[in-house]
């Protein structure tokens, strides 16, 4: 692995060393960012990656403390070690001022032990684990953006009492992403008075959710509460429609959503949560679906794009802010940040349950209708009205 | 038909055969005797490519048979009936006799003659048609075994140790089958430890000890061979 | 009464994809004796054909079927003649690194050459369902199990009925007795092997129909195979169907059976297989 990279190091000291002496320019600001390019999640950084290249120009227009800012991305595949191992390389050999990026909880548990050795400004799109804020509860040179896991079912719930149902029928998988799920599910119908009639939890990649289906149609409930991946989400789709299962409301928040599902025909009028999808009624937004478009010919159709372009933005403007590149001068700067952008909420940087940083807290929801994600709550952001019931198979 | 010349062969780098030489004359039944572990097995491999030799060369009418493989060399008809039969345990035993003759084109077409003739032979195989090989007796086996090799139609049978684990009543009922074959234009090579009943069927035979061909005569010769009756026979 | 034969249905309807996802890797254990890690790999591929051809040209998953058997069907011979050959003779744990790094592999490549998103087919008929009496049960899931009756029934009636079929089941059983009844063994674990592949190519183009494409889609159905491998009897290629039948039930009726059943399932497949090694470990069906 190192021998791979070693032509490319040596490339790197070269130029750096002939700029040096040349000394026509003012040293680059070094910013380093963790994306898993490839592996489970790299379509999510992908879009990241674009998204940063998208802020990175409109940053370099003007420049931050008068100099030029330089991304370095890292690919962390997904892989904890890897992740970690970017970490040391960004802050030790490219003495980078702010680490950013970041998807996967796994991945950010690994730099977070690594961050706690050699802290920088760590600004942090990722994770949703609580596990990761309790890892960086004193740190105050952390700020995440991505909302917690409790932020997420705070949501939830609160966007299902909106609709005025009352029963909730709670399918989850079994892992660590279902359990933790359920775990706060009670408490959190009963803060908005509701109830969960039944909680069964599935095996994810199971291919047959018919005995499931069945079972939570016997229920009778308003709502069927899908917590499982994106895979899941095809045979639970498809097989409701099979049976005939006809809730007022389908539910689900998968990591992110199957690719061609808005051509499923048993995907119509299924409901789904998300920090952001490109349809929300919201000049920020509509305007960097409009550049993201431009710039790459493609959909920015991942809430990871405009959270990326969030990240690098606000980064860069509170080292403008600071006037300085010092930690403790980047941090109270970052605290300042109050920022209108394209995900469609304010960004501020404010305690939470671990935390000492914490940006986005709450999701908004969407539903799929005739091929798009329509966002349907909360109202200042929706789009179109959600149609509850749901009027199944029309 | 069968020259075996300047043969050597082994497993790894150990050799068992050293320079053997032996023939086989059309229509003959020859018997390769000697104790345990002399090296009888091994010949009997490396003719039907199941071994491949170290060097010297086994010619069987005008071809070499070196470097081919078993099945090449039941093609051009010789067929080996193995050490422990190695017959196909879950399938009946009309099934097996089937396979003899399945893989070569020449012997299929004829294959409803050859399995008549082979259930004439054995008339136990014929009662025990539908059942599975692997629930017959030691000595059905051995026929099973024998009748297998002979639905390939061939002009050379090599037999292993036909009479294993036999007992002496139904040992004598293979050796009997054995020369009716060769009586129908079969040549036969065979490996026996029983010398008294395998070298008086035999036209001639050859003594292998430590992987050499120490004599070698007619059956009646080799039988009469003082040597061989204080090695052999214990007399 | 009603409920009862609706669950029946549900468990004889994933009877037939485990059997059809499973069959195939039983040839490849029971006549080559390699236990293939990379058959989930192998189904995985077959399941991005049937994407690929369905989302570009618009051909239908069944149409699809001969091309993913012969397309996969050619790439296990590729892969015996490369690779498995070679270890046929070697440690039971080299058998299983190499099959095992193959898995990877190809997973990487599907990776690498598709990412490692989930994808979904919008089959115009995949949500549609046909009812017999008061049991209603879903169109692509009763067009999977009735073909993986056919093909498991044909793969039965190759092996016992021609002769290529028999000389496979002698290869299996005796090695050695198969080359000298002139036997090319070689061929009959390349054609064993192919057989294999093939089907698991197909039983992953017929999952396009119900199921998430991704390059990892392949580990579960590889597990649950090993499984029904286990309650059948190892290489026993005759055993997989009952085997199938015996989980798909029992799986369904303690998900719906059993309050918070559908967690259990999988309970139910170690648990039968625990009773099977401890009790039975030649299999429930030989």
């Amino acid at each position: 692995m190192g021998s791979r990279f070693r032509p490319y190091a040596w490339a790197v000291a070269v130029v750096a060393v002939a700029l040096s002496q040349v000394g026509a320019q003012p040293p680059t600001l070094r910013i380093g960012a963790i994306v898993p390019l490839t592996g489970p999640a790299g379509v999510s950084g992908q879009f990241m990656q674009k998204a940063y290249e998208l802020a990175l120009e409109e940053v370099n227009r003007t420049g931050v403390l008068g100099r030029r800012v330089e991304l370095i991305v890292e690919n962390d595949r997904g892989d904890p070690p890897t992740g970690a191992a970017a970490y040391v390389k960004l802050v030790t050999r490219d003495q980078v001022v702010a680490v950013i990026g970041g998807l996967q909880s796994s991945v950010s548990i690994a730099v977070a032990a690594q961050a706690r050795q050699r802290p920088v400004l760590m600004a942090w799109t990722g994770a949703a684990a609580v596990v990761v804020e309790q890892a960086l509860a004193d740190a105050d040179w952390f700020f995440h953006y991505h909302p917690w896991q409790y932020h997420n079912a705070d949501s939830t719930y609160r966007f299902i009492r909106s609709t005025g149902a009352r029963t909730i029928f709670l399918a989850y998988e079994d892992g660590p992403f279902g359990s933790s799920a359920v775990d706060e599910a009670r408490a959190f119908a009963r803060q908005y008075g509701l109830e969960i009639v039944a909680a069964e939890a599935f095996k994810t990649g199971s291919p047959d959710l018919t005995p499931l289906l069945t079972k939570a149609r016997g229920s009778a409930a308003d709502v069927f509460l899908f917590v499982g991946f994106d895979h899941d989400v095809i045979p639970m789709a498809t097989q409701a429609r099979q049976l005939g299962y006809s809730p007022k409301m389908i539910l689900g928040s998968p990591p992110s959503w199957p690719v061609g599902f808005e051509k499923l025909p048993a995907g119509n009028y299924i409901t789904g949560m998300a920090l952001w999808v490109p349809s929300i009624r919201h000049p920020a937004s509509q305007r960097f679906v409009r550049a993201y478009r431009e710039r790459f010919r493609e959909e920015p159709s991942s809430y990871w794009a405009p959270l990326a372009y969030t990240n690098l933005i606000t980064v860069a403007q509170a080292i403008q802010r600071a006037r300085s590149t010092e930690l403790g001068a980047l941090v109270q700067a970052m605290r300042q940040t109050e920022y209108d952008g394209p995900i469609g909420m304010r960004l501020t940087f404010k305690r939470s349950l671990y935390g000492r940083n914490q940006g986005f807290t709450r999701l908004m929801a969407f539903q799929w209708q005739n091929g798009r994600q329509v966002a349907v709550w909360p109202e200042e952001l929706a789009e179109a009205k959600l149609a509850y019931p749901a009027p199944w198979g029309r | 038909m069968l020259r075996i010349v300047d043969l050597c062969a082994g497993y790894g780098p150990l050799p068992v055969l050293r320079h053997v030489s032996l023939e086989v004359r059309e229509g003959e039944v020859v018997c390769l005797v000697g104790a345990n572990g002399a090296g009888k097995t091994t010949l009997l491999r490396a003719v039907s490519g199941v071994v491949r030799p170290q060097s010297g060369e086994v010619w069987f009418q005008g071809r070499s048979l070196v470097g081919l493989s078993p099945a090449a060399v039941v093609r051009l008809g010789v067929s080996h009936v193995p050490e422990g039969r190695h017959l196909f345990p879950e399938l009946t035993v009309r099934d097996n006799l089937l396979l003899g003759a399945a893989s070569l084109p020449e012997a299929w077409r004829r294959v409803q003659d050859t399995l008549q003739s082979v259930y004439a032979l054995f008339p136990r195989l014929r009662e025990r048609e539908r059942q599975r090989a692997g629930t017959l007796s030691g000595g059905e086996q051995q026929m099973l075994a024998v009748g297998r090799a002979l639905m390939a139609r061939p002009r050379l049978l090599l037999v292993d140790e036909p009479s294993l684990g036999l007992a002496p009543v139904v040992a004598k009922s293979v050796f009997r089958a054995l020369v009716e074959i060769n009586r129908q234009g079969t040549t036969v090579l065979l490996v026996e430890q029983d010398l008294r009943s395998s070298l008086r069927m035999a036209h001639r035979g050859y003594v292998l000890e430590n992987g050499r061909v120490v004599r070698s005569g007619t059956g009646r010769e080799l039988l009469e061979d003082p040597q061989v009756r204080a090695a052999y026979l214990g007399v | 009464m009603d409920t009862f034969l609706q669950v029946l249905a549900f468990g004889v309807l994933r009877a037939g994809l485990y059997a059809l996802t499973s069959v195939g890797l039983a040839l490849a254990v029971g006549v080559v004796g390699i236990v293939n890690f990379a058959h989930g790999e192998f189904l995985m591929l077959g399941a991005f054909l049937g994407y690929w051809l369905f989302v570009l040209y618009h051909v239908d998953p069944l149409v699809a079927l001969p091309a993913s058997a012969v397309a996969l069907g050619g790439l296990g011979a590729v892969t015996y003649h490369v690779a498995i050959r070679r270890v046929l003779q070697a440690a039971p744990l080299n058998q299983t690194l190499l099959t095992f790094g193959l898995s990877i592999a190809l997973q990487n490549l599907a990776v690498v050459l598709w990412t490692g998103d989930n994808r979904a087919a919008p089959i115009p008929y995949a949500h549609l369902s046909v009812a017999l009496g008061s049991v209603r049960v879903g169109l692509p899931q009763a067009v999977v199990s009735a073909l993986a009756a056919l093909l498991t029934v044909a793969l039965y009636l190759v092996l016992d009925r021609t002769r290529t079929g028999k000389a496979m089941q002698a290869v299996a059983q005796d090695r050695l007795g198969a080359s000298l009844v002139g036997i090319e063994v070689d061929d009959a674990y390349r054609l064993a092997f192919a057989l294999s592949a093939g089907l698991a190519g197909m039983a992953g183009t017929l999952l396009v129909m119900q199921f998430a494409v991704s390059p990892y889609m392949g580990l579960s159905f590889t597990l649950r195979s090993f499984a029904i491998l286990v309650v059948a009897g190892l290489g026993n290629v005759r055993g997989v169907l009952p085997a199938s039948v015996v989980l798909g039930l029992a799986e369904a009726f303690v998900e719906y059976y059993l309050p918070g059943g559908t967690g259990w399932s999988e309970a139910v497949f170690f648990v039968l297989i625990f009773a099977v090694l401890v009790a039975r470990p030649q299999g429930l069906f030989r």
